[in-house]
């Protein structure tokens, strides 16, 4: 911590209790407790790496409801997570007005999840319809947005089919990368067969167990955390930021 | 139904262990226990969608004979796992609505995987097995202000009620059997925070399952 001040290694320390605690306080109230100037704060802040008050605690936010009650997994994708975060916001955010579709392929866990998404997305205006049909990206009125393809291939088929698994969505998969669309998949750790270079490549880490199978899980909750910091990049930063 | 005023989730509480209890139950009574007026409480009934004062009294001492109540905070994998376990002879149905809907096929195809008789619930589906001897319902719903309807019918045909919830001061929560709590993080879009309680849901199912004996017939037994 040597490049900070006195007064601003106090704000981090003060700032590390509160986190300790999981404890969110305000920008004028940490600036009280620590006698210092709101500005002593946000160059603290900043010195931490973020762009000020608001994202520390967007992300504070987003990291301590992330371990309550113990049933979501802590690990979400193999990876950086935030960085992965990022990349699905700024997917999120440059073909929010745009034509998108998801994929479902594997077992109907895949099923299940593109159906979620589907529908949490549209809560924030972000249209992406399940389809499993070549006219869905055929010559779309709409500009081209992006295409995720969600492959799972469960632990009934990956115990008969691990190796050879290929997922039913490859045909579609090429024609939205010929028609312009941005693709994406959310993957198995160990799935193969992929026929192009996605390209935002998200693997979600599999389970050692036969038998517990969080990938479901995962992928709700990559998106939960992707969708609050889509709110706060585009819906909640008027005026407060 | 309307979700209930805090003084009407008091004043249920209050009646609900008068009759637990066996005490004689009357408004002025249970008015006095939970510190609300007397027409709050026989507005309870019309609240909760019954046709009278005497038929929720009869209602909730029904239900007090059957099974006793339970809310899980701790040990809620455990506690469904023994909840299924028990009812393994029978059916067991599944009911999910809201964020967390996706939930009902999902535990209908992981427990069916196992060979028990999970099917998704209705009220034809719920009779039917009733005859044969009922079982388990399990109702799904992050608010716990869906779903009361079905939890109240399936409590009179003699099933038992499993909720899982995000609060247990819900009406469902405080009408089932069992009430299994999992935090959820309700927000606005605009300050929209991640909300974990269909993902906390889908990995008890993982967790449940994985714990639960395959029955014979099962594609993993």
């Amino acid at each position: 911590m040597s490049q900070f001040t006195q007064a601003e290694k106090a704000v981090v320390d003060r700032l590390a209790s509160h986190v300790a605690t999981q404890n969110v306080v305000s920008l004028t109230q940490l600036a009280d407790e620590c006698h210092v100037s709101k500005s002593t704060v946000v160059k603290a802040l900043k010195k931490l790496g973020y762009n000020g008050y608001d994202e520390f605690a967007c992300t504070f936010r987003i990291r301590s409801h992330h371990g309550k009650g113990g049933l979501v997994p802590q690990v979400l994708v193999v990876g950086d997570q935030d960085q992965h975060v990022e990349a699905v916001v700024r997917l999120l955010t440059d073909n929010a007005e745009k034509k998108n579709v998801v994929f479902a392929s594997g077992e109907d866990t895949a099923s299940l999840i593109a159906s979620y998404l589907s529908r949490k997305l549209a809560f924030f205006d972000i249209f992406m319809p399940v389809t499993y049909d070549l006219e869905m990206v055929d010559n779309p009125r709409l500009e081209r947005g992006f295409a995720l393809f969600i492959l799972h291939a469960g632990i009934l088929q990956r115990r008969s089919t691990r190796d050879t698994h290929r997922h039913a969505g490859e045909q579609l998969m090429r024609r939205a990368r010929e028609r312009g669309f941005t693709i994406m998949t959310v993957a198995d750790q160990d799935f193969e067969g992929l026929p192009l270079i996605p390209d935002l490549d998200l693997r979600i880490p599999t389970n050692d167990t036969v038998d517990l199978d969080l990938f479901a899980s995962r992928v709700i909750s990559l998106f939960e955390c992707s969708l609050s910091r889509y709110a706060f990049m585009t819906l909640g930063r008027n005026g407060d930021a | 139904m309307a979700q209930l005023t805090p003084k009407e989730q008091r004043a249920l509480r209050a009646l609900k262990t008068a009759v637990r209890r066996g005490d004689d139950v009357n408004a002025e009574a249970i008015a006095a226990a939970a510190s609300v007026s007397r027409s709050l409480v026989y507005g309870l009934s019309a609240r909760m969608g019954y046709p009278s004062w005497r038929d929720l009294v009869t209602q909730l001492r029904y239900e007090s004979s059957t099974v006793g109540q339970t809310h899980v905070t701790r040990g809620r994998t455990r506690k469904i796992c023994d909840e299924i376990a028990r009812h393994a002879d029978g059916a067991i149905l599944v009911r999910a609505i809201g964020d967390a809907s996706i939930c009902e096929p999902y535990l209908i195809r992981r427990l069916g995987a196992k060979g028990y008789r999970a099917v998704a619930y209705d009220a034809a589906t719920m009779r039917a097995f009733s005859e044969d001897g009922g079982g388990l319902v399990i109702l799904i719903n992050e608010s716990g202000l869906a779903l009361f309807q079905e939890c109240a019918e399936a409590m009179r045909e003699g099933y038992e009620t499993v909720v899982i919830t995000s609060m247990l001061e819900s009406p469902v929560a405080l009408m089932a059997n069992v009430a299994i709590a999992l935090e959820n993080n309700k927000s606005t879009l605009a300050e929209y925070e991640p909300n974990y309680f269909t993902a906390a849901v889908l990995t008890m199912i993982e967790l449940v399952c994985s714990k639960l004996p395959a029955l014979t017939g099962g594609v993993l037994g």
